[in-house]
């Protein structure tokens, strides 16, 4: 039986009296690899934010591992990839090492870890590259790698592949697929390409304010036009995949 | 006697050190040249660069109270600053106000009350000019104390801390994230800033300390190396500014904080110019 990597309970948020999240609550097991879908102002960074403990939630519980957010975040077990790091001029000189080493200050140097984590988002080559001198696509990876450089066993992302081209967002899902297959890493993704989410992840959570509806593949196509049509007001369509994970 | 007319020169050039005031001021310019931008390359990459200067105008306001009270203008002023830079860190992270909007209402406020205090201290020997523009004869033995004391604390903080304000710098929320305590680290941050703030007045004056926590960063980012060498060119400029402009200060007989601003400026020019130059080859 996989063990609960994130429990939310009856949380709700709102924001000068404009409810944001009402009431939601679901499980994420480990080694999931979950689409969160929804409209602009569906509560979808929200209830990232709620996760990684960046916000304080109003009512109800978070739980990573058995732990509050911010516990979790201290012992390294969140890596985060926030929604605007990739278009965002930062006005930070900085190489790619020095990024990607600053995901770990508070856990201790470890080379090992680091070189593992460059590794994996294969930044290892522009290591000594500033960041303002990189790509989209190559900024998005240097990130990711941040996130990675503490042993998270959950990863999130916040619609990461905004302003990449096609062929490192194909790479970028491929480095998910295998963090999520090889390294058993749990992964919530949110995204508006409802298309390409539906057909990497396992699993949708539907957000809307509240959860319209959490399906896995095999009940995607059962769902789909309520679940759209109550998130976005109008049909969408769907790709409807079976994975075999 | 090319020799005989070059050790004549040297001798006229070292002169300068035959003055204790002079010694006092190179020192306590040394020190400052190191930490203010050690601690302005977090200001300036957290874009915060326009918190020295509040800060400076609050440290007049009580520098004005020092006179007007008798107390040392020095602790006054770093009083005052630690008090503002802790209130602005608090307004920032509650949000009511978006980052350097929040430094104009204690901008204006400290300039205000300063104005008030100079104007109610009627009589009282405050050598404004020095105080607004810096002057090296005032640095005392007991502020090389100061400035050498707190140098080495400020010193000493920021090494210890110096990977946590760079991950900050870099993006707060992912500090956070990665378990930092962000909050602690930003008022460290504006608490360090006021003392040096306090410490370079004498120096540099109120209305410049700013710039020199500031130039010498904007400039060693020209050359847009990693966060680290940034760090260590900012000082090498910061150092090269305040030494070159209190010899000049000295010879010429100009306002030392002028001085030391327009040459690190013209460093800004010459690294933005050169990098460029050497970039489109």
């Amino acid at each position: 039986m996989k063990q609960i990597a994130i429990k939310i309970d009856a949380l709700s948020f709102e924001y000068q009296n404009y409810k944001i999240l009402d009431n939601i609550s679901f499980e994420i097991n480990n080694g999931d690899y979950i689409g969160l879908i929804g409209p602009n102002g569906g509560g979808k960074t929200t209830l990232l934010k709620l996760i990684t403990g960046l916000i304080k939630p109003q009512k109800g519980r978070i739980r990573i591992h058995g732990l509050a957010p911010e516990k979790a975040c201290q012992k390294g077990q969140i890596g985060y990839v926030p929604q605007r790091i990739v278009q965002t001029n930062i006005q930070c000189p900085a190489t790619v090492e020095e990024v990607v080493t600053s995901g770990r200050i508070h856990l201790g140097q470890s080379n090992k870890a680091i070189e593992n984590a460059m590794l994996d988002a294969d930044v290892e080559k522009f290591r000594h590259r500033s960041l303002d001198s990189l790509s989209g696509g190559e900024k998005q990876r240097v990130f990711i790698a941040r996130a990675l450089v503490s042993n998270p066993s959950i990863l999130i992302l916040d619609e990461p592949t905004t302003g990449v081209d096609a062929q490192a967002t194909k790479n970028f899902y491929a480095l998910l697929k295998d963090l999520n297959q090889w390294q058993k890493m749990t992964i919530i993704i949110v995204s508006h390409d409802i298309e390409a989410v539906a057909k990497e992840v396992d699993s949708v959570l539907c957000l809307n304010r509240e959860l319209i509806s959490t399906c896995k593949h095999e009940g995607m196509k059962h769902t789909s036009e309520e679940i759209f049509k109550a998130l976005y007001g109008s049909e969408k369509t769907i790709i409807h995949h079976h994975h075999h994970v | 006697m090319v020799q005989r007319k070059q050790l004549f020169t040297t001798i006229t050039m070292f002169e300068i050190f035959h003055y204790d005031f002079m010694v006092r001021a190179f020192i306590a310019g040394f020190i400052i040249a190191v930490i203010a931008p050690l601690v302005g390359i977090f200001l300036v990459t957290r874009r915060y660069s326009f918190m020295a200067d509040t800060l400076a105008h609050t440290s007049l306001a009580g520098v004005a109270a020092a006179f007007l009270f008798n107390l040392n203008p020095i602790f006054a002023a770093m009083t005052l600053s630690i008090i503002t830079a802790l209130s602005v860190e608090k307004l920032r992270s509650s949000g009511k106000v978006l980052g350097e909007t929040g430094l104009a209402i204690f901008l204006s406020g400290g300039l205000a009350l300063a104005s008030v205090l100079i104007s109610a201290s009627k009589g009282i020997n405050l050598n404004l000019s020095s105080v607004l523009f810096g002057s090296i004869a005032t640095v005392t033995t007991m502020d090389l104390d100061l400035i050498l004391a707190l140098g080495i604390v400020v010193l000493m903080i920021v090494i210890s801390i110096y990977h946590q304000l760079f991950a900050i710098s870099l993006d707060e929320e992912l500090a956070i994230v990665s378990g930092l305590p962000v909050k602690k680290l930003n008022q460290t941050l504006v608490i360090l800033t006021a003392i040096i703030v306090s410490l370079s007045m004498i120096i540099v004056g109120i209305l410049l300390v700013g710039a020199l926590m500031v130039i010498p960063v904007l400039a060693a980012m020209q050359f847009k190396r990693s966060f680290f060498q940034t760090t260590i060119i900012a000082i090498f400029i910061g150092i090269f500014s305040v030494i070159s402009g209190l010899f000049t200060s000295y010879y010429l007989g100009w306002a030392s904080g002028g001085t030391i601003t327009l040459i690190a400026i013209a460093i800004f020019f010459f690294s933005s110019f050169g990098c460029q130059l050497c970039r489109s080859r």
